[in-house]
Parts: structure tokens; C-alpha cells; sequence
């Protein structure tokens, strides 16, 4: 399983869909900069991102140890 | 006696017609203007600008996110068309998805497609319609000096798995590549 998909798949684990990830984070800070939890949907039909860590519901911390059973 | 020369004062202006040109007339190339974008025929391609796809991103969301950006063109003629040629590819697991693939513009703010694609994987019965790249002519009508970005923006139908633009597998060295020619009014 590759990186990327080691994330992926923690996160569905995780429960955390919908969201976004622009890139492979390795560490806390990857993480925080890349990912972006989707909190709703505007008139055009687009994703409303956050990237308020506080409405993540996850850590890296907690997709580390999930991907880590991997 | 014939008069065998001329100067050029002596030649009034605008009166020279195709007439007084000589059928072995070549007019040296140093002579010419140099041609710009709105010297062209209708259709023509004035500009073709590249950009190269390498990143990694997974995705899953029901409504539609940006998922790449394709690069950036800015026009050099006003009114002009933009035909693109999107290559980043999209890669999706067998689990009942319908991926909706769409191209949008900076023009207005990517609020809408200028074109949507569908991409299906579906193991229950085992139908896999593939996501192959797009082309769009995209009537932009914009002032010259407009600089336009592309990205694909994409959702699927479920969240029981995402999608990956690109998942790298670890290797390094890859690139996408996705072209914008101008083409004249």
C-alpha cells in the first residue's frame, strides 16, 4: 500500500469524509497545512473547506497511529 | 527621355497600386511588420503555453473541490478562445462510485463548469467507465492581458471511497502535462 493510500485509508477508517488533502503529509504540521475538513456546500455546488484544525475532528496524532496498523 | 528612376518623395503617397509591382517582387522578411495576434485569420493559434502536473492529493467529498490546477494562460488578444487540453489523470478504487470530473476558470472564479465529465467505477457489477483527460474549447471573451487558470474540480456520489490526483505510489520523477492555446477571433 503506498504512502498516500495508507493516509487515504486511515482517514476512512477514521470516519472523517468528507475532506480534502493536497499532498502527502508526513508530520502535524503537513497535515494541518494540507488537509481541509468539507463543513458544507455553496450555491455552485462547491466544497465549503475549512482549514480550522478545530473542526477537523481528528489529529495527525490519531491518523498516525491508524495508519500505522496498516 | 524615359524616366528611369524615382525618388521616393517623387512617388506620391497611396498611389501605388498591385499594378506597379513587379510579378518577381520578393519583399524581404526585415521588411515586414512583425505579425501579432490580431494579424491572424480566424481560428488561428496564437499562443500555447504548458504547465506540468506532479503533485499528490486524495479526496472525498459529495460536493465539488478543486483537485488540480492545470495551469495558467494570460491572453494577448482581446475576445480570443482558449483551447485546453487537461492530462491529469484520475484514480479511483471498485466501490460503487460515479466521480463527476469538471473543468472551471478563474473567469469567474471557478463557480461553474465549463465542462463535466464521468468517471465510474463500479465493482457490483463490475462497470468501469474511465476518466481520460478532457479537451474544451472555452469561449472566454476576455480583455487581453487576462490571465486565466484552469483546475479540475471534482465530487463523487458516495463517500464510501475517494479519489486520488495522483496517487504517487511512491515513486517520484512523474508528470502531467496540460496545454492552453489562444486562438484568434
Amino acid at each position: 500500500m503506498s504512502d498516500i493510500k495508507k493516509v487515504t485509508q486511515a482517514l476512512d477508517n477514521l470516519k472523517v469524509a468528507p475532506y480534502v488533502c493536497r499532498g502527502l503529509p508526513t508530520n502535524e504540521t503537513e497535515f494541518n497545512s494540507m488537509f481541509a475538513k468539507i463543513t458544507g456546500e455553496d450555491e455552485n455546488g462547491t466544497a465549503i473547506e475549512s482549514s480550522d484544525k478545530s473542526k477537523f475532528g481528528i489529529t495527525w496524532a490519531e491518523v498516525k497511529e491508524e495508519m500505522d496498523k496498516l | 527621355m524615359a524616366i528611369t528612376k524615382l525618388k521616393a518623395l517623387g512617388v506620391t503617397d497611396g498611389t501605388l497600386t498591385n499594378t506597379q509591382i513587379n510579378a518577381s517582387a520578393a519583399i524581404a522578411q526585415s521588411k515586414m511588420a512583425a505579425l501579432t495576434g490580431a494579424n491572424m485569420p480566424a481560428s488561428s493559434v496564437i499562443q500555447i503555453v504548458g504547465s506540468t502536473y506532479s503533485s499528490s492529493g486524495s479526496f472525498n467529498s459529495q460536493s465539488y473541490v478543486a483537485s488540480a490546477t492545470l495551469g495558467t494562460i494570460t491572453t494577448t488578444i482581446a475576445n480570443s478562445k482558449i483551447l485546453t487540453f487537461a492530462g491529469v489523470p484520475l484514480q479511483t478504487s471498485a466501490n460503487n462510485n460515479i466521480y463527476y470530473v469538471a473543468l472551471r476558470s478563474s473567469v469567474d472564479s471557478y463557480a461553474s463548469n465549463l465542462i463535466m465529465q464521468l468517471s465510474v467505477n463500479y465493482s457490483t457489477n463490475g462497470h468501469i467507465l474511465p476518466y481520460t483527460g478532457m479537451t474544451f474549447l472555452h469561449s472566454a471573451n476576455q480583455s487581453a492581458s487576462t490571465a486565466i487558470t484552469y483546475k479540475l474540480y471534482i465530487k463523487n456520489s458516495g463517500s464510501s471511497a475517494g479519489w486520488y490526483t495522483v496517487d504517487a505510489w511512491g515513486e517520484s520523477g512523474f508528470g502531467y502535462n496540460s496545454y492552453h492555446q489562444e486562438i484568434a477571433p
